[in-house]
């Protein structure tokens, strides 16, 4: 039972732009990061009292960016002593877990989380367009083929790690809102002065069912098309090096990574004894490097979001990598990115006996 | 044609590794030659990509070497290196590469028996397993 309002919804994009201009309006928040219409697509804005509320759409089917990079933007140089709230999906939730984690994100910040019915690909974006929301959870089926394999393939469709939460797959049209935190339940209170405890609506097995289904065809896949030598360099053999996939990465940090660092510049010389002594080399270097390293660095946290395929020029199948390298690397400590923000982040602390031998 | 000889980078920590097999030095001990040995300050400092990058670029084999448990000059850098290598190795071994091929040893600054045998074990079983087949490959 979580302290709640259910709705009515004709639209529910339009009752959760609803939502967001009345937390403007009576200063229960003063500043709201929400989706809105950007040319072709979306973007994430923070809005203030008195904004033009006519192009922002929360629920639209396309992310330019992790809001978890959203929330480190706004802890990273002091958290704005007002009230702020991100409106996220769950994937950019998990993500924020870690960020707060390793303290990248300050949990001051508000949090709510938004049933998503996934998203549609950049390819999509510049080719047809982006629709909104309620043309989209409309005719889902319409766009079924242009969704994101990592949304296809999101089986944690639901954290209970924001504030609070807004339910509404599998509801027949009707909304929830429910505060998920202590201070995500006074939120709901200020804002619904009837709010009282309900029951959180249950996820319709046929979303969770068809998800497993996906991830399993990308674990295939893994295994056929992805693991062994001669598979991987086939799969990274088109990497053009420009880093998206890092730089898209809510979890890749760092403001200075080893990879885009010059410890890695050598004198020419260098490559050229190193290409003498396997007959050629591929220029420029370090591809493979780069890949196995990064996922040495943040496969731990790795929250499947997927915008590293979304963000790869040459389609390499990032995520199915990340995904599954991430399972696997994460099994190993019993920990799964984004589930709690108790949880220990295992590259912060260590048992005196563990791993043995090793 | 020659005996495969392996290449094998060594990590050897300051206060530990890198000590005994000083101390093995100055005792006349012998190990094999084919280990090319790194001293770091700690394992805690040894990144993946420092292993990975040796892998790539020749290495046959490589082996991390750091305090024993509960005796980190730094109180916990080998606790760290251990989460590290084991991450280290899930990755290989989920990416179908040869995780067998990275090591990770506690050997004290008075172990230069167990420094010298371990080099041994170690060269030993790369000879085996053969040349790295990641060690030529053209993307690196």
């Amino acid at each position: 039972m979580d302290i709640g309002k259910r709705i009515s919804a004709k639209s529910i994009s339009g009752e959760v732009t609803g939502i967001i201009g009345s937390l403007l309006e009576r200063g229960l928040m003063d500043g709201v990061v929400a989706l809105k219409k950007s040319g072709k697509g979306y973007a994430y804005s923070l809005l203030t009292k008195g904004a033009e509320m006519t192009d922002v759409d929360p629920l639209a089917p396309y992310l330019p960016t992790s809001a978890a990079n959203i929330a480190a933007k706004l802890s990273r140089k002091g958290t704005p002593k007002k009230k702020i709230a991100l409106f996220v999906r769950p994937c950019e939730m998990r993500a924020i877990v870690e960020l707060i984690k390793l303290l990248q994100v300050d949990e001051a910040l508000y949090f709510v989380e938004l049933d998503c019915p996934g998203t549609l690909t950049s390819r999509y974006l510049t080719e047809h367009g982006i629709p909104n929301s309620d043309e989209f959870l409309n005719s889902v089926d319409k766009y079924r083929d242009s969704i994101r394999p990592a949304c296809s393939a999101c089986t944690d469709v639901r954290t209970d790690q924001s504030d609070v939460a807004i339910r509404f797959l599998g509801t027949g049209g009707q909304l929830y809102i429910l505060g998920k935190s202590e201070k995500g339940c006074e939120l709901v209170k200020n804002l619904f002065p009837d709010a009282e405890n309900i029951e959180e609506p249950a996820l319709p097995d046929g979303i969770a069912n068809s998800r497993k289904q996906e991830e399993e065809k990308l674990f295939q896949f893994f295994d056929k098309n992805i693991s062994g030598l001669d598979n991987l360099l086939n799969t990274f053999a088109n990497c053009m090096n420009c880093h998206n996939c890092m730089h898209v990465c809510p979890i890749c940090f760092c403001r200075e990574c080893f990879f885009d660092s010059t410890a890695l510049d050598f004198e020419g010389e260098h490559f050229v004894e190193l290409a003498a002594r396997r007959g050629d080399m591929r220029l420029p270097d370090s591809t493979f490097l780069f890949h196995i390293g990064r996922m040495n660095h943040m496969a731990i946290s790795c929250v499947g979001c997927g915008f590293c395929e979304d963000a790869c020029p040459v389609e390499i199948p990032l995520l199915t990598v990340f995904k599954r390298v991430g399972r696997d690397v994460q099994a190993l400590f019993d920990y799964s990115a984004g589930r709690s923000r108790l949880d220990e982040h295992p590259l912060k602390t260590f048992r005196e006996e563990e791993l043995e031998p090793r | 044609m020659a005996e495969f000889e392996p290449k094998i980078v060594g990590f050897f920590c300051n206060w530990c590794t890198a000590a005994a097999a000083d101390m093995v030095g100055t005792s006349r001990m012998q190990y094999p030659p084919n280990v090319r040995p790194i001293r770091v300050n700690c394992t805690g400092s040894v990144d993946s990509s420092y292993v990975i990058r040796a892998l790539l670029t020749g290495a046959d084999g490589v082996i991390v070497g750091g305090c024993h448990p509960g005796d980190c000059h730094y109180l916990s850098g080998n606790y760290k290196a251990r989460r590290r290598v084991a991450i280290l190795k899930q990755v290989l071994d989920t990416l179908g590469l040869d995780s067998d091929r990275v090591q990770l040893e506690w050997i004290s600054a008075a172990e230069g028996k167990k420094f010298v045998d371990t080099m041994k074990q170690f060269t030993e079983k790369i000879r085996e397993k053969g040349k790295n087949p990641l060690a030529s490959n053209w993307l690196a």
